[in-house]
């Protein structure tokens, strides 16, 4: 065998046996880390599109008595708001917007719903002035109450969001400080070797860093991959409704980008803390020999 | 004498060794290496020979005195100083510390990798050290699978690959038949020719004929120097 081809070989054993276990937990770490991001990334489009949809309109509902006072009342308004784009929500559209709350069960047959229009202002005072010759029993939603709690909803899943990420990161640095410690134990004569012939700290601790590498790059790559997949097939098969206010799973470019940032990230974050890990073993080493 | 001959290489001023805190297993060691000079350490089992060479080869640090090594106190080196320091000391361990994971060819080649060396420029000097220990053809086996005197071969290779002015040896040839320990000898004496300061720890006072040198003694924690007669 010719004598280069074997130099070089990793100074650190690979135990894929031993290693297994370790590369399970941080894969799901991972995979949990990249699910949390992507929630984030989701909840924050669907409050942007909620957010497009409210803003700049103001929703009128005349109340009406009877089923024969809708057409009358709904040309009153109209003419009133003439200076103003209207839209009017028909009947069905109008029911629609009950069954988050009621569901899909029958509406009582006598049940006379109001009659919407959504006007693209948000002058109230305006709409105020126009209806009110009208002499038509109305009520003007702006949608504030709803943009707030929209931003309200938006912060926290944000910040639920960001908490469970730095958890789960954290975590990974955990286990992988673990880890190096417990591949430290177990490698303690090959490290003690190397620190005999005259291996630095930084020698040495580069080789954990590596194997942190190797080992955490995997499993961040996994972890985010099977994400991504998961993600990828709720958003071909429906996954939640876009109707609903959980949001509609979608796998965007930049959610790729995203992922591929949290790999590098949590990768590194975990070779960084092999690396400190392996130069405080050594330090307190050092100290007796 | 010249100026490099008459250097100390290794000096000791009234050294104690004890473990945690037991009785000194080392007593108010002096000793001084001269550079270029071969030396001989005996004494019976647990007379404290390994210790005394674990405290030269800085895995130990003494409980009391002066350990000077090429010039410099140890005890006011900085960590990096002494790895420094350990880079120029060959040590052959009893137990080889040979490591397992590694072929023996990785094995050899450690100090140099250890010192930054680039694949290309030892890659022949392994191979040629490996030949002249009767291990050239087994150069990709693991270590695991060689006897024991192999692997004293290998540790006593890896010990001397990087030409070090300081070889510590601990009973170099004491799993080799007398044919290899002899010959394992002319290396060490080949080396201190070449201005390596040697000291081995032995049982086997045979050696001292093969080589001569000064001869030091410890029994009971202290250390003598044998007169020649």
């Amino acid at each position: 065998m010719n004598a280069s081809a074997q130099s070089g070989a990793p100074l650190l054993p690979i135990n894929h046996a031993a290693d297994r276990p370790l590369r399970v937990v941080l894969t799901i770490m991972a995979f949990l880390a990249a699910l949390s991001l992507l929630g984030s990334r989701m909840a924050e489009r669907s409050y942007l599109s909620w957010e497009n949809e409210l803003a700049g309109f103001a929703t009128v509902q005349i109340i009406v008595e009877s089923h024969d006072d809708v057409m009358p009342a709904t040309r009153r308004a109209q003419d009133a708001l003439n200076n103003f784009t209207v839209e009017t929500v028909d009947p069905v559209s109008a029911k629609a917007l009950l069954e988050p709350w009621l569901g899909d069960t029958a509406l009582p047959e006598g049940l006379v719903l109001p009659v919407l229009l959504r006007v693209k202002t948000t002058d109230i005072a305006a709409i105020k002035n126009a209806m009110t010759p009208t002499e038509l029993v109305f009520k003007i939603e702006d949608q504030s109450r709803w943009q707030s709690e929209l931003l309200r909803s938006r912060r926290a899943i944000g910040w639920i969001s960001g908490l469970l990420l730095v958890l789960i990161t954290g975590g990974s640095m955990a286990i992988t400080v673990f880890a190096t410690q417990s591949a430290i134990a177990a490698e303690s004569k090959t490290v003690s070797v190397f620190t005999q012939i005259g291996a630095s700290d930084r020698f040495i601790g580069n080789l954990f860093v590596r194997r942190a590498l190797r080992l955490g790059g995997v499993a961040a790559v996994l972890g985010a991959g099977l994400a991504a997949l998961l993600t990828f097939i709720m958003s071909i098969t429906g996954g939640i409704g876009a109707q609903s206010f959980i949001p509609h799973f979608s796998l965007s470019l930049s959610d790729i980008i995203a992922l591929i940032i949290l790999t590098g990230v949590l990768t590194g974050l975990g070779a960084l803390a092999a690396g400190a890990s392996v130069r405080q073993i050594l330090h307190i080493v050092r100290r007796t020999a | 004498m010249n100026n490099a001959a008459s250097q100390s290489i290794v000096r000791f001023d009234r050294v104690g060794l004890r473990y945690d805190r037991g009785s000194e297993v080392l007593r108010d060691i002096d000793i001084n290496l001269r550079a270029g000079s071969f030396n001989f350490l005996t004494g019976s089992s647990g007379a404290g020979k390994s210790s005394l060479l674990k405290l030269m080869y800085l895995a130990l640090k003494p409980s009391r005195g002066l350990i000077s090594l090429f010039g410099h106190d140890i005890a006011t080196q900085s960590v990096k100083d002494l790895d420094l320091i350990r880079q120029r000391i060959g040590v052959v361990w009893q137990t080889f510390g040979l490591i397992d994971h590694l072929s023996i060819f990785d094995n050899v080649a450690l100090p140099l990798r250890v010192q930054g060396a680039e694949q290309d420029s030892y890659a022949a000097d392994v191979k040629d050290l490996l030949d002249w220990v009767g291990l050239g053809k087994k150069s990709h086996v693991m270590p695991a699978t060689l006897s024991g005197g192999e692997k004293q071969r290998i540790a006593i290779a890896r010990a001397v690959i990087a030409k070090p002015p300081l070889l510590i040896a601990d009973e170099p040839t004491g799993n080799v038949d007398p044919q290899i320990g002899e010959r394992l000898m002319r290396l060490f004496s080949e080396m201190n020719r070449m201005g390596t300061t040697v000291i081995i720890a032995t049982h086997d006072h045979s050696l001292f004929n093969v080589v001569p040198g000064d001869i030091y003694h410890i029994q009971d924690g202290h250390l003598f120097q044998e007169v020649a007669t």
